[in-house]
């Protein structure tokens, strides 16, 4: 099969709200229970442990009508926390057995206490992660919370988390950690060959499938890109930040990308590579979790790092990708992703990197706007030195 | 060399006829629903100003929302490139382009050289463009044209809340019902817009000269909004609205 098509074969599946796979999983699992993870991380490897489908959240894309959420949230809720109430109202979330919100943000932290309010009978679950990583008592903190979050999944799934079931769930995810990176990294140095859009949609499979499926699913294209040839003009390298929470519309990466413009490092589905290393198999496995929560978590702006924030990050993936430029994509009221942008933005400036900010929503359906974006930046850049005669000003636009 | 600059814009259609840079012909039409007939009109227009005939024309460049929909067209150019070319023609100081049209506003920042530094674009707000005053006037039961004289004649500063052009039109209603002067209201919708023109051009960090283009820049009133708001002065072209169409027509001179 060529990797156009097995990338298209995706797209038709992840548009489906009320998440089909859930019900063929437990089909062939008797007695098994599902899990929605909100974003941005939840230790999928416990509730995989517990015998339990971990199902990331990931919001409805603008197949649902947010009829209902939008009376019981205020309009300054981002999409992704609008769409999932709407999903639980309209029945999508009939699968599940419970949700896991963690805190990262006021949304997450408040759609927890609605869904809470709406359905009593429906577990819902919080995580606190500490704030301050440096304090000494975070670590222990944290695995007296990983614990809480076990006994919980035990009690819900009726399973035992033994050490052996999760030291099997270390190796699956690590192998997805593994796959994923040489994913990112083949987007990174072919990007002619793997558009940002079509590595989305490969990581998006991993929403809908098992952990154990979306690694064969990546395998497989990671083999079919070996064998795969140019399909992507090139004109411009782009590193897009800022999208780690609400999964941006496809179509407006694929806007981007008709213009010649190779995202060629991103952040969506950010939780899916949260570990930058992978994680070690020997030791206590709740303080392996703990301490790599600390100390091996990707620079994000949920979890606050201060020696490396995503903006030195940012500078530092864009010094190291050589990219030409960078696209601050952020979702409409989000905050976390608000925040940093105007520290990348000045980074930038600092730096003199190009760049482009932009607004999106889960449900947006009209780029013109991020065409009109994108056309002019590289009008700019390739084609108006209006007076001067080098291509190399540092253009940079926003809606 | 006799080359033609096409602005499909969302509400009117301009197009500039340039005879060695000079222009010879311009003409104006609205969009209304079928574009391409009403482009083919605008340049029959220009054509017939300018004494010439289509085949005269050597080269076409279209810009605006609708330029993938414009007849006679070569290649086209955003209405960042075309406004930021029309202005440094027209004005070689000029630091700051502000457009504002009838569904859209933007701020361009340009160098010294006149290359675009910086822009931003407003989305899905009609609060920020022209239509807004349309819609204000229809409101206020006052002619488009006389808005802006009507709101030269406040001293009131009354603000709007709505950040939404329907909610804004609530407010006015408001407004009327407390017997809230006319001329304040007015000025209260040009200041309305004006401070989501200045959210931009604060966006994209606006130097002076600051020349406003696009049909907007017609209204006096919202023209003093926008002075008091930016507290700079504010060259306005002669034509406004052809900036763009002109600046298409110079790129399609120098073949960029």
């Amino acid at each position: 099969m060529p990797i156009a098509r097995l990338i298209e074969s995706i797209r038709q599946k992840v548009d489906d709200p009320s998440y089909p796979e859930i019900a063929e999983w437990k089909a062939s699992h008797p007695g098994g229970k599902a899990i929605g993870c909100f974003p941005v991380y939840i230790p999928a490897e416990l509730i995989h442990a517990a015998g339990m489908l971990p199902v990331q959240i990931a919001g409805a894309m603008g197949n649902v009508k947010l009829d209902e959420a939008d009376g019981y949230l205020q309009s300054s809720v981002c999409s992704v926390g609008r769409s999932t109430l709407e999903l639980k109202i309209d029945g999508h979330f009939s699968g599940l057995d419970g949700m896991i919100f963690p805190s990262v943000c006021e949304i997450s932290r408040g759609l927890s206490g609605v869904l809470k309010r709406y359905d009593p009978d429906f577990p819902v679950i919080y995580i606190h992660y500490p704030q301050n990583l440096k304090s000494a008592y975070a670590k222990d903190y944290l695995v007296n919370e990983l614990n809480r979050l076990k006994s919980v999944l035990e009690n819900l799934s009726g399973n035992k988390i033994t050490d052996e079931a999760l030291l099997d769930a270390f190796k699956l995810y690590n192998e997805r950690s593994e796959l994923l990176s040489e994913l990112a990294q083949f987007q990174l140095d072919h990007p002619e060959r793997l558009s940002a859009s079509e590595s989305y949609l490969l990581r998006l499979a991993g929403v809908v499938v098992p952990a154990e499926r979306h690694n064969a699913i990546i395998e497989e294209a990671l083999k079919l890109l070996k064998d795969s040839g140019d399909r992507h003009p090139v004109r411009l390298r782009m590193v897009l930040t800022g999208a780690f929470c609400e999964r941006p519309p496809v179509e407006m990466l694929e806007t981007i990308e008709a213009e010649g413009v190779a995202i060629i490092h991103d952040d969506i589905l950010l939780g899916q590579r949260w570990w930058v290393e992978k994680l070690p198999l020997e030791g206590d496995l709740i303080s392996i979790l703990a301490e790599n929560y600390l100390h091996n978590t990707v620079i994000n702006p949920v979890v606050f790092q201060p020696e490396s924030t995503p903006c030195n990050h940012t500078l530092d993936i864009v010094e190291r990708t050589k990219a030409d430029g960078v696209i601050i994509a952020s979702a409409k009221s989000c905050h976390p992703a608000h925040h940093d942008s105007h520290c990348i933005v000045r980074i930038c400036e600092e730096h003199g990197f190009p760049f482009v900010r932009l607004e999106f929503e889960e449900d947006q359906r009209v780029f013109e706007s991020t065409r009109v974006l994108f056309e002019a930046l590289l009008e700019a850049r390739e084609r108006l030195p209006i007076a001067g005669t080098d291509k190399g000003n540092n253009v940079v636009g926003s809606t | 060399m006799i080359t033609a600059g096409i602005d499909m814009g969302s509400k009117t259609i301009k197009v500039v006829i340039l005879k060695d840079g000079e222009i010879i012909g311009k003409s104006i039409e609205l969009a209304g629903f079928e574009s391409r007939e009403a482009a083919e009109k605008a340049f029959a227009g220009a054509l017939e100003a300018a004494g010439i005939a289509q085949g005269d024309i050597e080269k076409t460049t279209a810009t605006g929302a609708g330029r993938k929909n414009a007849p006679y067209t070569e290649h086209e150019v955003t209405e960042v490139g075309s406004d930021a070319r029309g202005v440094r023609e027209l004005y070689p100081n000029a630091r700051t382009v502000l457009d504002v049209g009838a569904e859209e506003g933007r701020a361009i920042r340009t160098t010294d050289e006149g290359k675009v530094l910086d822009f931003a674009l407003n989305e899905k707000c009609a609060a920020g463009a022209g239509a807004f005053t349309e819609s204000m006037s229809r409101a206020l039961e006052v002619p488009i044209e006389e808005l802006g004289p009507l709101s030269l004649q406040s001293d009131a500063s009354i603000p709007m809340n709505a950040q939404c052009a329907v909610f804004a039109e609530s407010e006015v209603v408001t407004l009327v019902h407390a017997k809230t002067p006319k001329q304040d209201i007015a000025r209260a919708v040009h200041d309305a817009i004006a401070s989501r023109i200045v959210s931009l051009a604060r966006k994209v960090g606006f130097e002076p000269d600051v020349v406003l283009i696009g049909g907007v820049a017609y209204n006096t009133g919202f023209v003093d909004s926008l002075e008091r708001a930016l507290e700079t002065k504010i060259i306005i072209p002669e034509d406004p609205e052809f900036v763009g169409a002109y600046g298409a027509a110079i790129i399609a001179a120098e073949g960029l």
